[in-house]
């Protein structure tokens, strides 16, 4: 299987913040869904991905090219979507692509027409006049506008409502139809994932504490739940992230850990919220 | 060479919507040659004014994250301060024709009051003499480079809004050359014209175009280095 993009051992580091030994893939023709609470280190990985920072170490090779020595053959096939926009703010939707479309040989201006219509947004408006979601789907028109085989996407349904939110599922989803593009987007929003990620990322504390596929990793890890008494020793030591009440707890476990569980404690299938939820708290226990 | 010009293309998109700074500084440049009745005067305040409104880019990048978008852009960071530079020395040259136009027009109204002045200075003052062209000439590329170049990499360093008081500071320099006789006067100082500039250089009128020219090029060239090596390390 091709991988689109390749991460290995990335270093960077802020002071005493950043992201340290992260290293996976994605193969072409799949959409990753990269996870990780505020601060965790999704963006900073992101922008290394992009050569925003420059890494303290690692390699990143993107359509099995370094990043750095080929960037604009590289860039040329990538599609970026911010959480925040980054146009001029006085440009209309007709500057805006014309600012662009120099920079891109594939660009289309059929294609960026059609999204623009698609999105119902009026070509004569500035980026100022637009509300977010707008801005959201301004960006989104541009990144495909010159036919990437890469998108990537940080935290783009941030801020967004759910009908916003569903156009934009519907969007990648048409885009992963053709199976030699990939998509990464970064995401708190677990109900997204789980409707059309096939590979999820977990980063925590600058870390990797999972990268499999979606279906690999709801496979591996069960929730356990029962009272605070069955909460042995030997459980809390296998538990990968728990809560507590006073008189009961909830964690995940790996399902080939089951036997060390006691009586009255039962496991269930885990749901993307609450593996991600659970990652969070126990996520130390992964990387080390 | 592509990417070239559509950076420097993105270049003039930033600066357009400061279209009416270039009036206003036009309209003061104007005035001040008015008041000096110096076509001179006119063509060296507007190139230097030129070269203050070169950091509006910077402001109009910052305010709308365009950073961002520099960097994902399938161009390298060399290209874009390459691209910048050239948009510089673009505005430098549109700024000279506007400077000299500017200046000739305002030089044949006061022609009368530069025969006064040649009574003075010995030499002819208006820019239709050739050694005073010239030396308008390189003093506003010197002075236009002189500031830009300042500039240009605190502005790659720290960004707009913590470096914008450097767009002033050659302003400020030069300003304060051009009225030191006055302020010496003030405090009783003998002879304060010797300390004029304008005078100096009228004086000495082809060394001082040599040395404006080279202030210039040595300017653009330390600048361009600098610039290209914060950008090319800079975290976007």
């Amino acid at each position: 299987m091709q991988n689109i993009l390749e991460i290995k051992n990335l270093r960077k580091k802020f002071g005493d913040f950043g992201v340290e030994n992260v290293s996976f893939s994605l193969p072409k023709g799949y959409i990753m869904g990269f996870v990780g609470k505020n601060g965790a280190g999704k963006t900073t990985t992101i922008k290394a991905i992009l050569n925003m920072l420059h890494r303290d170490s690692g390699e990143i090779k993107i359509f099995g090219k370094d990043n750095l020595e080929h960037e604009a053959d590289v860039k040329r096939k990538i599609g970026v979507v911010m959480d925040s926009p980054f146009f001029e703010e006085n440009w209309t939707l007709i500057q805006t692509g014309k600012a662009l479309k120099p920079f891109y040989p594939d660009w289309s201006d059929a294609k960026y027409n059609q999204m623009l219509n698609k999105f119902q947004l009026s070509p004569t408006k500035k980026i100022k006049e637009l509300s977010r979601g707008m801005k959201m789907k301004i960006q989104i028109a541009c990144a495909l506008a010159h036919d990437p085989d890469f998108l990537i996407l940080d935290e783009p349904t941030g801020g967004l409502d759910a009908v916003a939110r569903d156009e934009l599922m519907d969007e990648l989803k048409e885009f992963i139809t053709n199976e030699n593009k990939s998509i990464l987007f970064s995401t708190h929003i677990t109900s997204d994932l789980e409707k059309i990620a096939d590979y999820i990322t977990f980063i925590d504390n600058g870390r990797i504490i999972h990268s499999d596929t979606k279906d690999n990793l709801l496979e591996k890890y069960v929730v356990v739940k029962g009272g605070l008494g069955t909460l042995s020793d030997s459980l809390k030591s296998t538990i990968i992230g728990y809560t507590e009440t006073r008189v009961n707890f909830e964690g995940i476990i790996e399902k080939s850990k089951l036997s060390s569980l006691g009586s009255g404690v039962v496991a269930e299938p885990a749901t993307m919220d609450e593996l991600v939820v659970y990652f969070n708290k126990g996520g130390d226990r992964l990387t080390r | 060479m592509k990417n070239i010009k559509a950076l420097l293309k993105l270049d003039y998109l930033l600066v357009a919507p400061y279209w009416l700074w270039f009036v206003l500084f036009f309209g003061i440049s104007f005035i001040l040659g008015v008041f000096m009745n110096q076509g001179f005067a006119f063509m060296v305040s507007w190139t230097i004014f030129a070269g203050t409104i070169m950091a509006f880019p910077f402001e109009n990048t910052e305010k709308s994250n365009m950073n961002m978008l520099f960097a994902q852009l399938p161009t390298n960071r060399k290209s874009i301060v390459s691209a910048r530079y050239m948009f510089i020395f673009i505005v430098l040259f549109l700024s000279l024709i506007i400077g000299i136009a500017g200046g000739l027009i305002l030089d044949t109204i006061f022609s009368n009051s530069h025969a006064e002045m040649y009574y003075e200075f010995g030499i002819n003052l208006s820019l239709f003499s050739l050694p005073m062209m010239l030396l308008s000439l390189s003093l506003s590329f010197g002075l236009y480079l002189l500031n830009v170049g300042f500039q240009t990499p605190f502005l790659y360093k720290v960004g707009y809004k913590k470096g914008k008081i450097f767009m002033w500071i050659p302003i400020i320099v030069v300003q304060a050359a051009m009225m030191l006789p006055a302020i010496l006067n003030l405090f009783n100082v003998e002879n304060p014209n010797r300390f004029n500039v304008f005078n100096i250089m009228i004086d000495n009128s082809t060394i001082s175009t040599f040395i404006a020219l080279g202030v210039g090029i040595v300017s653009a060239v330390l600048s361009y280095i600098f610039s290209r090596k914060i950008y090319l390390n800079k975290d976007v």
